[in-house]
């Protein structure tokens, strides 16, 4: 039942993206990879220019470490928000907001462990149809183990260099 | 496209192999892992031993212990208080005074941890791997083998079956035959394999040796295994040393790494 909900979740989202050219279209979709706490992580996202100077953009990406060379999936969705501060044709710049969740799942589908971000920082992009993209935060985690109900809070940093490659 | 790629790397990750678990003990270096940049709380504090015991799989903790001036015993690691807080000076040369108002120098600006006040080590069945600090080079000499065993055992009567939780690690020869007598279950850091056959020949109570992953062979782990010693092996912070590890099949891992040995072995 649950790998089924976990393909129609794309599916939907798919179809979303493709029936909404007009407005919901991600305009750029991005590659990025993200130093912090927990490990290095690869992303894949995309992104939307909202309203005015406030940007969007949702990631899946999975940690290194653990995914690829111990073989268990460790997977992240991040959201980001950013207010495009200053913005011209070949770079911007401004604050952002990032909320994270990630989860560490030696079994597909039971995860051990959940961590809980919401950070804060800033995003500078640079270039035209390809833009590189550098960006940091800091701010407020929380763990807790699947078999244990307790949280465990600490403050935590992401460091992150990526690709933004527009249609 | 992008979704596309999504599916393709998902069904790529569930289609691993799952590893066969080793009886491997997996123990927290310091907690939650020592000069590590993924580890949440710095080593031997609080904050790290609680995560560290909580952590389901793991078998128990490792922490570095000093004696203070006033007998009382803090967890740390350093000679010297100068590299991991602001403070300056020796664990040895403080009262309890001035190591309770001391932070260290972590993004979390955790507190040095005095022992007797770690209430997660009191209770469980966890196991606890005291590494025996004994040297006060603010002073330049040893502490006093009695003020710290009687300091000990007083924390010692507290903590739940003591007998078979709780292990010193000792690293100066002198004091072996005093832990043994006062009845602790002692192993002895060396990365010298002849040193360790005269320690054993020496004294047959001592219960294993603790080695660097890097300076102890698979022979050696096997030849002390087989001889009825435990053998703990630290330094192993990557996935390729988690991995060698497997090869070797040590008793215990004292790993940095703390999330990455559990994958690994359990």
């Amino acid at each position: 039942m649950k790998p089924l909900v976990f393909l129609l979740f794309f599916q939907t989202f798919n179809l979303l993206a493709q029936r909404s050219n007009t407005h919901v279209l991600p305009k750029k979709y991005s590659l990025s990879s993200s130093l912090q706490n927990e490990d290095i992580f690869i992303s894949l996202g995309a992104y939307y220019n909202l309203r005015k100077s406030f940007s969007f953009e949702l990631r899946y990406g999975v940690g290194v470490r653990r995914t690829f060379f111990q073989q268990t999936l460790f997977s992240k969705v991040d959201a980001v928000f950013c207010y495009n501060l200053f913005k011209f044709d070949l770079w911007s710049f401004g604050p952002s907001v990032q909320c994270s969740t990630l989860s560490l799942a030696p079994k597909l589908f039971k995860p051990i462990q959940r961590y809980y971000v919401a950070e804060v920082g800033y995003s500078f992009a640079f270039g035209k149809k390809i833009k590189g993209v550098q960006s940091s935060f800091i701010g407020y985690r929380t763990t807790e183990f699947t078999s244990v109900k307790h949280l465990y809070s600490y403050i935590g940093y992401v460091f992150q260099l990526g690709l933004r490659y527009g249609l | 496209m992008v979704y596309k790629l999504f599916i393709l790397l998902f069904l790529l990750i569930v289609s691993c192999g799952k590893k066969p678990k080793l009886p491997i003990l997996v123990i927290g270096h310091g907690g939650n892992g020592l000069n590590f940049p993924g580890s949440i709380y710095h080593d031997n504090s609080n904050e790290a031993m609680d995560l560290a015991l909580s952590t389901p799989n793991v078998d128990g903790v490792e922490l570095d212990l000093r004696m203070a001036a006033d007998g009382t015993l803090w967890l740390y690691h350093d000679e010297q208080l100068g590299t991991e807080t602001k403070s300056s000076g020796c664990v040895g040369a403080k009262n309890s005074n001035q190591l309770l108002a001391i932070r260290y120098k972590s993004f979390n600006k955790e507190k040095l941890a005095k022992l007797d006040q770690i209430e997660v080590f009191l209770e469980g069945e966890k196991l606890l791997f005291l590494d025996i600090k004994h040297s006060n080079s603010c002073q330049n000499n040893s502490e006093d083998v009695n003020q710290y065993l009687a300091s000990l055992s007083d924390w010692k009567v507290k903590v739940n079956n003591p007998d078979k939780r709780v292990f010193v690690v000792l690293n100066n020869r002198d004091w072996i035959e005093p832990f043994i007598f006062s009845g602790w279950n002692v192993l002895f850091s060396s990365d010298e394999n002849d040193l360790r056959d005269k320690l054993m020949a020496d004294f047959t109570e001592i219960r294993g040796f603790v080695c660097k992953n890097k300076l102890c062979t698979k022979k050696q782990v096997d030849d002390l295994k087989n001889k009825g010693k435990g053998i703990y092996l630290y330094e192993v912070r990557s996935p390729k040393a988690l991995k060698e590890l497997r090869e070797k099949n040590p008793t215990g891992v004292m790993s940095d790494d703390l999330q990455g040995a559990i994958v690994e072995f359990k």
